[in-house]
């Protein structure tokens, strides 16, 4: 069967038409992720196959002794060091995740109820943190959380801590920290999804007999669901490598997927063995999505 | 007895009679009066129309009978019970709405289902009642299928079987037809109205087309500005409207103002720009007077051209400015001597035959019980 010229915006398009179309308007989005995602993700991936030489080279032959050595087979036996980082990092995410859901619904949902002007004014109130560093905004909290500080005076005054002591380090102060760090991510997709809610869906719900928790669960929540999914997504990855607010809240005692792959590029100088930790924690990640995308599009077979 | 209405039938076995009560309701919206003191007490088992333009509070109304929003004082009965405090979800009435408001991640099985979960209804019993309603709309077919992949006539079926299927005791229908073409339109009314007659449940429906209210409706509200202008059987609000609004809304009229001059075997003699007319009042109307001004009214249809002079009462010559052919009758547009504009349907009964021709006087005559006397 011959192929028939297809006809857009009243032109009748050729093969070669098609090409140079295609090329002059997603060529620099192709060539770019290409040169600057697929070849050093291909380069992380080869050389992780590889070898440190004696002085942090890298050297062949090509073996699967890095992710031996990932998996906690290491030369002095059995040591699952490297797993357990990976679960840590992958629970930091997780935990963060959570934690930004649960602070960015009752958010979303009160400034999507504001009134047009304040939306604004609270939208941008919500990404201003943003204009600072993270590092220093973290040290910010080193403040906020210190021993003197305020914060640290209502904690003690509610007998959840010893006076004049600081609240950080500490997982609670890790959280805040990340909530900190990564609550735009959730907060902004959420609202988005909130703004555009149907809400006759949750009155049809409340009319065919459904009560609030009913209603939110069957009527809002799959409404909000693309949004709640893109701010996990937003937010599980970074947090999940994220390693300085871990450290400069939580103390530094426990290493991160982050610093633990910083530590082999920087001082341990073995760049196989750091690309085998930052291509693991990667592919972790992807089939994560790939089996969210999966199910989400068996769903949607469903609607056609 | 198996049908869905077997509920509703039973609770409302004692004392048949309102099924919904809406008792001095008043609704406001900042500045704006959406339901102004209404009262209106809905019958058992009947079809209720509430008729209006836009912004009248017709829809104002239904939700506060839903439960979907709440009065600032007055009180809304259902079924005899006091529904001020109790929640939309406990309320035994159910909603079609206007955009049907289905859930576009479920299937229309589990659409029509949803009640009877929230309701807890043991599975076996879901399975069979889902499985009556949905025969009974006729949508077994596409159980499975997703609400995006219905027609808007396949959607409005599966809204009403949504809310059918919990058997409330009234039903709720928020322009459930506005959406759809006008054929489809025609035939999903007279499918709604032998839906009504075989369930038996008490339909309260919201509209603004006055021709669907007519043909739907046992009885009329007449909505305008957050006040109900008249309540009754279609036929006599369209027969004998009490006021201009009412007369207007519900089709066409001619409306002849006057100075009433004498009160005879109770009819009026009314002095009008267009000659002496005689009227016969309704008799539930407001007494009046010699000397008071009236609003006469008279419907197009039953504006008599005459081929020949009659009997000289209420006769009046127009000229024809414009004939508007429309298949079954046309309408004349005409012209009194004063200049008021008049209109007259004219049954187009013969195929051939004489025609009025623009400009042409014609003869009208006004059967003085077609002169409804207004009370406004």
């Amino acid at each position: 069967m011959s192929r028939q010229a297809e006809v857009r915006f009243g032109e009748r398009l050729t093969w070669g038409g098609e090409i140079v179309r295609a090329l002059v308007t997603s060529g620099p989005a192709i060539a770019w992720t290409v040169v600057f995602l697929l070849l050093p993700l291909l380069a992380i991936a080869f050389l992780s196959f590889m070898t440190r030489g004696t002085y942090g080279e890298w050297e062949f032959p090509l073996s699967l002794g890095n992710y031996k050595r990932l998996l906690g087979f290491g030369v002095l036996g059995f040591d699952p060091l490297y797993p357990k980082i990976i679960a840590r990092s992958l629970l930091m995410g997780a935990g963060t995740t959570i934690v930004c859901i649960l602070a960015s619904l009752p958010l979303a949902f009160f400034i999507a109820r504001l009134p047009a002007r304040w939306k604004m004014l609270a939208l941008t109130l919500l990404i201003i943190p943003f204009w600072t560093n993270l590092l220093i905004r973290t040290y910010a909290w080193q403040m906020l959380l210190g021993p003197d500080s305020f914060l640290a005076g209502v904690s003690a005054f509610l007998g959840l801590s010893e006076p004049g002591r600081a609240l950080y380090p500490g997982v609670p102060a890790v959280y805040i920290g990340m909530l900190c760090a990564y609550l735009p991510f959730m907060a902004l997709p959420l609202y988005a999804a909130v703004e555009k809610l149907d809400w006759s869906l949750a009155e049809a719900a409340s009319d065919l007999g459904a009560d609030r928790r009913n209603m939110f669960r069957h009527a809002l929540l799959p409404q909000i669901m693309p949004g709640l999914v893109a701010g996990a997504i937003l937010v599980f990855i970074p947090a999940t490598g994220q390693f300085v607010v871990p450290d400069l809240l939580g103390g530094a005692k426990t290493a991160m997927l982050g610093n633990a792959i910083q530590l082999q590029f920087g001082p341990s100088r073995d760049w196989p063995f750091g690309s085998a930790i930052a291509f693991t924690g990667m592919a972790i990640v992807l089939v994560g999505l790939f089996m969210y995308a999966r199910s989400s599009a068996n769903k949607q077979d469903g609607l056609i | 007895m198996a049908n869905p209405g077997s509920d509703a039938a039973r609770a409302s076995a004692p004392g048949k009679g309102a099924a919904v009560e809406v008792a001095d309701v008043t609704r406001r919206f900042g500045e704006h009066v959406a339901l102004d003191h209404v009262s209106v007490t809905i019958r058992e088992g009947e079809f209720f129309a509430m008729l209006g333009p836009s912004g009248c509070g017709k829809t104002t109304l239904l939700r506060m009978i839903a439960g979907l929003d709440l009065p600032d004082s007055g009180q809304i009965r259902i079924g005899g019970t006091d529904a001020s405090e109790v929640a939309c979800h406990l309320r035994p009435v159910n909603t079609v709405f206007q955009s049907y408001a289905l859930f576009p991640h479920l299937s229309v099985r589990d659409n029509v289902a949803f009640g009877l979960r929230m309701k807890k209804v043991p599975a076996a019993e879901i399975a069979s009642r889902v499985d009556e309603v949905m025969e009974m709309m006729r949508i077994t077919d596409f159980a499975a299928r997703m609400p995006q992949q219905l027609s808007g006539g396949q959607r409005q079926r599966v809204a009403l079987a949504r809310a059918l299927v919990n058997r409330p005791k009234v039903l709720l229908l928020d322009e459930p037809l506005g959406a759809l073409d006008l054929k489809l339109r025609k035939e999903l009314q007279v499918e709604l109205l032998a839906l009504q007659r075989r369930v038996g449940i008490t339909f309260v429906f919201v509209t603004h087309d006055q021709e669907e209210a007519l043909v739907l409706s046992d009885r009329i509200a007449v909505m305008r500005a957050g006040q109900i202008e008249q309540v009754g059987e279609a036929e006599v609000l369209y027969e004998r409207p009490r006021t201009r609004f009412v007369g207007q809304f519900l089709g066409s009229c001619n409306l002849i103002e006057g100075k009433v001059t004498a009160v005879a075997n109770g009819n009026l003699l009314v002095d009008t720009p267009l000659g002496a007319l005689t009227a016969t009042p309704a008799p539930d109307i407001r007494p009046r007077a010699a000397g008071d001004k009236v609003t006469l009214a008279i419907r197009p249809e039953k504006v008599r051209v005459l081929q020949a002079p009659g009997d000289g009462a209420n006769e009046l010559e127009a000229k024809l400015t414009e004939v508007i052919y429309s298949g079954s009758s046309s309408e004349y547009q005409m012209l009194a001597a004063d200049g008021s504009k008049l209109k007259a349907h004219v049954l187009n009964a013969r195929s051939s035959g004489r025609t009025s021709a623009h400009g042409e006087t014609l003869r009208l005559a006004f059967p003085a019980d077609n002169l409804v006397v207004l009370e406004d």
